[in-house]
């Protein structure tokens, strides 16, 4: 299908002839019944990519990320990660279907605007209390082993 | 092949010269009583980990609120720096580094405070600020083990947060200065501009405030070189020193055959040269996103009236009124310097009890270094001196000596000091006299000055001065001594 | 208050004292002590818990202080607060003073906050007694609360079942009568879903209606705390009690809301019920039934069942697996090992990070930190993240239009019954697929409530869901009270 403007007031029918994605898997795979959705990950590899972004997900690129996240992930973990995360991108394609050009991006589920505090000092923590829960302290500071990442 | 800077951003393209071309980024700490988004006292030289609180510690289930002091101070850096103030929004930079609690700072991205203004250096050059931003500061960690302190090579680190949360706003340069000496004057300026509006101490030994300098060279006419960001520098003069061992470091790779690697940089101080510092995060991907647990941040158009309402005069306002009222330039060493100590209102309540504005300002630039902006000596007191030197009943050199009194004893009767000090008041019709006796008794050399030789002149203010035993006002008898020969 | 009803049991005999409502109008009129009642709670922990693993732990002693401290306000002619007496059970992400906080996770196991959350000190200041942390989904990330690091909660109607999650453990204790209420969180469904498959009340506010200061954060965005109750109006009084501005979170709603409990006074005559005609379909025959026969019990009671659309429901759960691992990824950096809970000793800091977090987290975790971390990272950002932002402001504004027709929406709360333990497999799609009713409500940042409706397959509950705008928790409370009240009717037949 080509892609829907989203913008007008009027009923959308961006949804009815989606053929990729969660709105597929939930229409035609499962039903939406999880008790009898047994759906494998592989199997959605002809499923329509409407978005080059799309492309799948290397071994690389999850051990990027998985370096950004500071997860030490063995090879089994990184292997299953990437075919994982591969699906799921996948199914997240239903929303390449549609033209969101023009819809603002909704950052507050709330309209709240110039929340402020006053500029005044409240007691805090007790350092012992609080060093006393660290996995190491000395000094009244917390301890850690040396920073790698600077050097001289 | 001979190597010149050149200060110009217009000079047409000329390969053989290199122009440096530096842009600053320079966080302040705010001059709050707390944090910017909790209410820890934000206190510098606490014991270790006292001003702790959840958000500070970055502790689960904690949530940050917006200091409304933290904005108005930003928003004064904002109006005296030029920029236009905005709705602005708060965003996650995501790195880890065990002094960043949270393993996110909470800064400004895309929308920031404070926009498009700019910095006037004293000689008028504009240099442009691309933004002002609030931002919340890191913890601090102590290398311990290894030589020195140093980060390198050491067994662990400590970490305090008493610093961590503290409000900062990070002011960011163009790329618009063209010298180390520049680079020198803006800090200097934009120090005075935040001591000016309150907006923080700006103490560059303490850390409130801190300067990272992007430095490239390139030829004129040609694109912009790679630069590199020097970090670690204390003082505005390491400042200077780090730029131009930069800019030199640059000059001599490119001149080599070598490029320029996009790095960060540490100045060390002992050695007098920049580092490679290799980044925090290795692919610096620090997945900005909007900070979900806090508001848009939109001040109201009369927050914004009444800040610029507020404003104080700036230094370079105060730098000009005072040299229109003194007749100095205003970027003299003079109006500088006595700007600087905050000592021009001073100045000019010598001039409106009636003292003599010049004088009064070369006095002040020169014997008030140790007082501060309400210094001791009444500005009365001040006057009657300048005044008694303005009739001629005070040379200058006595008038010196009853300066260093009046200083030393906060303030007193110029006149009485005088004449305690037997510098008698010499009036005009004595030091006529005077002049008429050294003429009569050096015909030759008066001859010679009326004749245009103006070395004569010298001669004759010494008979003078040795007549009156120094006691005659060197200007009062030049100015006779023109007046008889017209 | 309705002080002056018939207190229905006295101190020798508190077993029929069962609802929050009940139990603070006889503490507080002297006429059942909350010690009693405390007993009464701990006797049925000690029957079943073992079984079922609702708590991560049991505040017994606490729990016996707090009351008898209740029953001396109360003995000294003071009121010890509109929940004087009420034990509640905490969802394990809340955090309480001196007491173990673990969000089911590891990398917590042993953490003590050294603050309480804000709905921990107004449940105190209201006179309740806290009397555990329950299960969860490590770090509330689950539908079923099998991804704890301490094992799973089982469902009280049929132990061989999830009792749906996250809030898994905080359902199950007031579906077992561990305590009288209890606090959940719902990101995507966390309180409903549950709510659902246990056969209690289970209610997501509008988003900044209850504080989320000390609240673990999973998805800043979409969190919210809600109660547990077995009735309607326990819930509404619950949410009167916790709800309400807190300067400690800049998302809370500054406006005073108002009473619940007074809300639902009043009947749904004329209300508008609204019937989704494109939710996404899939719902198991017997929820089907159910929730039809929700809509007649809802005419019945004198609304209007009206037609709408909401378009971009069925994008709910693509936005919000973008959004929420997002949002995770960033709030769940700073377990690092440097301040608090497990650190894996290594030789330098990044080792340390990544040692500790690779065994600190479970596996659900550490899929959505790794989702995350790729939808916020450079050049995926726009394709990932910023798109998903767009698709949520779709469905809120779906809902907006919707909205103007009818002032509640009915669904169903979960697509089928609890379902057996393993059911979904390795296939965390299939997982998610749970909330595919729940999650567009969290999108929008608007309340939702689950009310038991009956039972269907294996005589097992089902929730009908009842969503309303933002701040329409009046009118989804009243709807809630005239399915409560008709399932009565229906019971007593």
């Amino acid at each position: 299908m080509g892609a829907v403007r989203a913008s007008s007031g009027a009923p959308r029918a961006h949804l009815a002839g989606c053929r990729s994605g969660w709105a597929r898997f939930v229409r035609d795979v499962a039903g939406c019944a999880p008790t009898r959705g047994e759906t494998g990950w592989g199997e959605r590899a002809g499923a329509r990519i409407l978005n080059p972004v799309s492309d799948r997900i290397t071994a690389a690129d999850v051990a990027k990320v998985a370096r950004l996240a500071r997860l030490d992930l063995t090879d089994e973990e990184l292997q299953r990660t990437t075919v994982q995360l591969a699906g799921m991108l996948e199914h997240f394609a239903d929303i390449d279907a549609l033209d969101l050009t023009d819809v603002a991006p909704m950052t507050q589920p709330y309209p709240l605007v110039n929340v402020f505090r006053p500029d005044v000092v409240k007691p805090g923590l007790d350092r012992d209390e609080v060093l006393a829960a660290a996995p190491a302290a000395e000094d009244g500071r917390f301890r850690v082993p040396p920073v790698v990442g600077l050097a001289e | 092949m001979t190597t010149t800077v050149e200060d110009s951003t217009t000079a047409p393209h000329d390969p053989t010269t290199w122009q440096l071309v530096v842009g600053l980024e320079v966080h302040v700490e705010l001059a709050t009583a707390t944090k910017l988004f909790s209410a820890s006292a934000n206190r510098f030289g606490d014991e270790p980990n006292t001003n702790i609180d959840p958000v500070t510690l970055g502790l689960p289930g904690a949530l940050p609120v917006l200091n409304e002091q933290a904005v108005e101070l930003a928003m004064r850096i904002g109006t005296a720096l030029n920029c236009t103030i905005q709705p602005c929004t708060f965003h996650r930079k995501n790195y880890f580094y065990p002094d960043m609690p949270k393993a996110y700072q909470i800064s400004q991205y895309d929308q920031p405070l404070n926009v498009d203004g700019h910095l006037e250096l004293p000689d008028g050059t504009r240099i442009g600020i691309e933004r002002a931003h609030l931002e919340e500061d890191t913890g601090k960690s102590t290398h311990v083990g290894g030589t020195g302190g140093r980060i390198h090579g050491s067994e662990y680190s400590l970490i305090d947060f008493n610093r961590a949360g503290v409000p900062l706003v990070e002011i960011v340069s163009r790329p618009d200065i063209r010298t180390a000496e520049q680079a020198r004057q803006y800090v200097t300026e934009l120090r005075a501009i935040l001591l000016a509006v309150g907006a923080s101490d700006a103490k560059m030994e303490e850390g409130s405030m801190r300067v990272d300098a992007n430095v490239s060279v390139h030829h004129p006419g040609e694109p912009l070189g790679t630069r590199c960001e020097i970090k670690n520098v204390n003082s505005v003069r390491s400042l200077g020193r780090a730029i131009e061992y930069e800019m030199r470091r640059q000059i001599d790779l490119l001149e080599g055959g070598d490029r320029i690697r996009q790095e960060t940089r540490h100045w060390n101080e002992n050695d007098g040269r920049t580092h490679t510092l290799r980044s925090k995060e290795d692919a610096d991907d620090y997945r900005y996103f909007l900070e979900p647990d806090l508001v848009p941040l939109a001040p109201s158009a009369e927050w914004i009236e009444r800040v610029r309402e507020a404003m104080p005069l700036l230094p370079a306002a105060r730098r000009k009124r005072l040299a229109d009222a003194t007749g100095v330039e205003p970027d003299s060493e003079a109006a500088m310097v006595v700007v600087d100590r905050g000592q021009d209102d001073y100045v000019l309540a010598v001039g409106h009890l009636g003292g003599d504005l010049g004088r009064a300002l070369v006095h002040v630039k020169e014997a008030y270094a140790e007082q501060g902006p309400e210094p001791a000596v009444p500005a009365q007191d001040l006057a009657l001196l300048t005044n008694l030197e303005s009739d001629g009943r005070l040379t200058a050199t006595q008038a010196k000596t009853v300066l260093a009194e009046l200083v030393a004893n906060d303030g007193g009767d110029a006149e009485a000091i005088a004449a305690a000090k037997g510098f008698e008041a010499m009036d005009s019709s004595a030091l006529e006299t005077m002049v008429d006796q050294a003429i009569a008794a050096n015909p030759d050399v008066w001859a010679k000055f009326v004749g245009g030789e103006g070395k004569a002149m010298g001669a004759l203010v010494g008979a003078v001065m040795k007549a009156s035993k120094g006691q005659a006002d060197g200007r009062a008898v030049t100015a006779l001594l023109n007046a008889k020969r017209a | 208050m309705m002080a002056d009803d018939p207190i229905p049991t006295n101190d020798a005999d508190p077993a029929g004292t069962t609802t929050a409502f009940d139990v603070a109008a006889a503490v507080r009129a002297g006429t059942v002590t909350a010690a009693s009642l405390v007993e009464r709670d701990l006797a049925a922990i000690a029957a079943r818990e073992p079984e079922l693993h609702a708590f991560n732990l049991v505040l017994a002693d606490r729990a016996r202080a707090e009351a008898a401290a209740v029953d001396a306000l109360v003995a000294a002619g003071n009121d010890p607060g509109p929940l004087a007496g009420v034990t509640v059970a905490l969802k394990d992400n809340m955090c309480t003073h001196g007491v173990l906080t673990t969000c089911s996770s590891k990398i917590l196991e042993g953490w003590k906050p050294p603050y309480d959350a804000t709905v921990v000190t107004r449940l105190r200041a209201a006179g309740a007694v806290v009397i555990g942390k329950t299960n969860l989904d490590e770090f509330a990330m689950g539908s079923s609360t099998e991804n704890s690091a301490f094992g799973p909660t089982r469902n009280p109607h049929d132990p061989s079942r999830v009792p749906g999650g996250s809030s898994g453990g905080s359902a199950a204790a007031v579906a077992a009568g561990f305590s009288r209420v209890s606090l959940g969180s719902d990101t995507g469904g966390s309180i409903r879903q549950p709510a659902a498959l246990c056969g209690v009340v289970g209610v997501k506010p509008t988003y900044g209606y209850v504080s989320r200061y000390g609240l673990v954060a999973f998805a800043s965005s979409l969190d919210q705390i809600g109660p547990f109750t077995t009735t309607v109006a326990d819930a509404a009084l619950l949410l009167d009690v916790i709800g309400g501005h807190d300067p400690m979170d800049s998302t809370s709603i500054p406006q005073a809301q108002p009473s619940l409990l007074r809300a639902i006074e009043q009947d749904v005559e004329g209300l508008r019920v609204g019937r989704i005609t494109d939710l996404p379909a899939g719902a198991d025959d017997d929820v089907v039934e159910r929730l039809e026969l929700a809509f007649d019990a809802l005419r019945d009671a004198g609304a209007k069942i009206v037609d709408v659309r909401v378009p971009a429901f069925s994008f709910g759960l693509t936005a919000y697996y973008l959004i929420a691992p997002a949002e995770a990824s960033s709030n769940l950096a700073r377990y690092d090992g440097v301040r608090y809970g497990l650190r894996i000793e290594s030789p330098d800091t990044n080792a340390m990070y990544s040692a500790t977090r690779e065994a600190g987290f479970g596996e659900e975790v550490k899929r959505r930190i790794m989702l995350g971390t790729y939808a916020l990272s450079a050049g995926y950002y726009d394709a990932y993240y910023g798109k998903a932002l767009k698709v949520r402001r779709l469905i809120a504004d779906d809902f907006d239009r919707a909205y103007q027709d009818a002032d509640v929406l009915l669904t169903p709360a979960s697509p089928s019954v609890a379902f057996p333990f393993g059911s979904k497999g390795d296939n965390p799609l299939a997982m998610y697929l749970c909330d595919v009713y729940t999650i567009p409500t969290n999108l929008a940042g608007h309340p939702g409530m689950s009310v038991p409706f009956g039972t269907g397959a294996d005589g097992l509950p089902v929730g009908a869901q009842i969503l309303a705008p933002a701040l329409g928790e009046p009118q989804m409370f009243r709807a809630a009270a005239a399915l409560e009240r008709a399932m009565t009717k229906e019971l007593a037949r």
